[in-house]
């Protein structure tokens, strides 16, 4: 299959040219050949080890004919994407999840700071460590994974039905979860999805990458930092 | 309004098409020199090459009355303009006077050249230098009455230069001399902070013998020299302005108003001292790097090259005025050799910083995208890219001068002042936002444009997550379509 999509100009991305491989209801899909203009491997860039593009969480789990179109609308914004990395280096902060186990935990602190109108905050910290669900990360204990002084006013600014605020050490109980501890859980995840690819050559291509740091590259690029 | 490439390929095509003829007889003849305040006769369909002195002058304290007390106040915008203006009129004189001489100035800025006596640059030079000192005279003198300090320093170039117009009307008209000799006597005025008449090596080498004295490696005029010129090439309309100006006690009144947006819908010709605007603007800074470079080749390439030089330069000129002002309704203030500056504004009721610059930067990005077709339509190898300076800040913009519909166009501020250094300290290609810009840049802005390669509009629009990103309008019919990376089981296929 080859595809082809268009940018926010008119103007047209290079010809992709994919293999599509479906197995029971699983489908998945990679560049023909793996490699050829694409990275074979580059997690910021969702290309897992294998060559497979990530084009959503789950997104090639069992695939009917009514969840087909939302499999090709990821693929378009997977191909959209790519061309933007390939040229500057960086992936729409908006259009991507955190890397392995992380993105769960993600789209869950979404929908708690969704619940309390924190959404741009918690889309502040995610995207460039910045902001107050970031910076109450310090005053998380990192032996319990919570919220020190549980007794002061969560700082997510979660009120009970009373409208009077809640407790941090009451306030991931609650509905959705606090964000701040969310997000502590989720950069936890993303540090063990790094470890967990060590050894794993950095393909260049992108200005920030954590395997730039851990070992030699093969391409040019230089690396800022961490992967969301 | 946003960038299209369809459009903005169409416009190219457009600009091809009303590139100037370059003048089969490349010196700008005397003919062509008697003609009277040539800046706004020089036609516009043609290009030559000129032959001349260049003086370039800066008025240097016109950075410190941009702000009082550190604050861009009103008050110090309509003192900094005030000051403008008393120098214009002095300047004026020289475009109006019967020299011959082309002037030209923005800001604190003033660009000169000197093509007569024709055939002589010795004494093109020695003409520059008189012209020189009586602008000091005449900037000491107007300083002292109206109680402004007016120190300038002035560098004086020579050679030859590619000298072209482009724009339309009276007040969007812009003439242009590209090439080393332009380009050098301003970097040699940029160079240095004390006052002084200041000439290039090429210069030095074409000056009359015994001009120049050199101690210690620095280069100083011989006085008996600079009197000789100035005895000899009275500029005497240049002296009568100034001893009027000087005794006219009259102070312009400016009064300032929020302009509508967009900022492309001001029109200069309905600027004047006493309908100014001023508003929170984004100044953008576009330089073509290498450019001169390039000039400077072509001149001694041949009347083939000369005619490849102009066609790009009018081209990318043309698109980068037309993606500023139709793509994001930007205001062109002017060209200034192969730079363009212009404004850009958000905020219906009040100003928007965040906006304005976001605006800004995909302006730039924009700016890069239509600067590659541009090259790619002309079919230009030449080894130039583009650099874009921006900042942000309270500009105030009007005509100044005594010329009445001829007086000239004016955005000065700090914004205006840090956008074009921020651009200049760009090397190469590339776009760096100024320290305010990029404090009340929001975060996308600020991590993609501080500092660094500038990327196309196709690439900022996904990074800055615009509205007319297709990306974005996916995802908000099917928000789950955000890749990550699988944690482990790669597929079995």
């Amino acid at each position: 299959m080859d595809v082809v999509a268009t940018r926010s100009s008119g103007a047209f991305t290079r010809v992709f040219e994919l293999r599509v491989v479906q197995v029971a209801d699983q489908i998945a899909v990679f560049e023909r050949p793996v490699g050829g203009t694409l990275p074979a491997c580059c997690p910021e860039r969702h290309i897992n080890p294998d060559g497979s593009f990530c084009i959503g969480l789950r997104a090639g789990d069992g695939i009917t004919g009514a969840s087909a179109t939302a499999w090709w609308e990821k693929l378009h914004v997977f191909i959209l994407c790519q061309e933007t990395a390939a040229e500057a280096g960086f992936w729409p902060g908006e259009a991507q999840l955190s890397h392995g186990e992380a993105a769960e935990i993600e789209l869950a602190a979404e929908r708690a700071a969704d619940q309390l109108g924190l959404q741009s905050v918690y889309r502040e910290a995610v995207a460039f460590g910045s902001g107050p669900i970031a910076s109450g990360l310090a005053k998380i204990n990192q032996k319990t994974g919570m919220l020190r002084n549980g007794r002061s006013a969560c700082i997510c600014g979660r009120t009970d039905r009373h409208r009077r605020p809640l407790l941090r050490r009451e306030c991931h109980r609650c509905g959705q979860g606090c964000p701040v501890v969310l997000e502590h859980w989720r950069r936890i995840k993303v540090a063990e999805y790094w470890r967990g690819l060590r050894g794993q050559a950095c393909c260049g291509t992108m200005r920030e990458c954590p395997l730039k740091k851990a070992g030699p590259t093969d391409g040019t690029a230089i690396s800022r930092g961490t992967g969301a | 309004m946003s960038w299209n490439e369809d459009r903005a390929k169409s416009r190219i095509r457009e600009h091809v098409k009303t590139v100037p003829a370059v003048d089969r007889h490349v010196v700008l003849d005397s003919a062509i020199v008697e003609k009277r305040g040539m800046l706004s006769r020089m036609p516009l369909s043609q290009a030559f090459l000129v032959e001349g002195a260049h003086v370039y002058g800066e008025l240097l304290d016109f950075e410190t009355l941009v702000a009082d007390r550190g604050q861009e106040t009103e008050a110090a915008h309509r003192r900094l303009l005030a000051f403008l203006h008393m120098h214009y009129r002095v300047w004026d004189s020289l475009v109006d006077g019967d020299d011959g001489d082309r002037v030209d100035y923005h800001g604190a800025r003033l660009h000169a050249v000197i093509t007569s006596p024709a055939g002589d640059p010795a004494a093109q030079i020695e003409r520059a230098v008189a012209l020189a000192r009586k602008l000091t005279e005449a900037a000491q003198r107007v300083g002292q009455a109206h109680g402004f300090p007016s120190r300038i320093r002035l560098g004086i170039d020579h050679g030859k230069c590619l000298a072209m117009t482009t724009g339309r009307g009276a007040h969007e008209k812009d003439t242009l001399f590209l090439g080393r000799p332009a380009n050098h006597a301003a970097k040699l005025v940029a160079a240095g902070t004390e006052q002084g008449i200041f000439l290039t090596e090429t210069a030095q080498k074409r000056v009359a013998a015994g001009a120049v004295r050199k101690s210690a490696g620095v280069m100083t005029l011989d006085e008996a020299y600079v009197q000789g010129a100035v005895r000899k090439y009275g500029f005497d309309s240049l002296d009568r302005t100034a001893s009027a100006v000087a005794l006219d006690s009259a102070e312009p009144m400016f009064r300032f108003k929020r302009p509508a947006l967009p900022l492309s819908t001001v029109k200069f010709s309905e600027l004047a001292p006493a309908n100014s605007v001023r508003m929170g603007m984004a100044s953008i800074f576009a330089d073509i790097d290498g450019f001169t470079n390039f000039v400077d080749q072509a001149i001694h390439g041949g009347s083939d090259k000369i005619r490849e030089a102009v066609k790009v330069v009018h081209v990318i000129r043309e698109e980068l005025n037309a993606v500023l002002k139709e793509d994001f309704g930007g205001k062109r203030v002017r060209f200034i050799g192969d730079c363009i500056h212009g404004c850009v504004a958000e905020g219906e009721r009040a100003d928007d910083p965040a906006k304005t610059v976001r605006r800004a930067a995909l302006c730039a990005a924009a700016m890069r995208s239509s600067f590659d077709l541009c090259l790619g339509i002309v079919g230009s190898g030449a080894a130039i890219d583009l650099a874009v300076g921006i900042e942000y800040g309270q500009t105030p913009m009007t005509r100044l001068g005594s010329r009445g519909d001829e007086s000239v166009r004016c955005a000065a501020s700090k914004a205006t002042i840090e956008a074009e250094r921020t651009q200049q300290a760009i090397e190469h290609g590339g776009v760096r936002l100024g320290t305010v810009a990029s404090s009340v840049a929001d975060q996308a802005v600020r991590k993609h444009f501080s500092s660094g390669r500038l990327m196309s509009f196709d690439s900022a629009s996904d990074l800055l997550w615009t509205a007319q990103a297709p990306a974005v309008q996916i995802l908000r019919n099917e928000p789950a379509a955000r890749p990550h990376a699988a944690p482990k089981k790669p597929f079995r296929g």
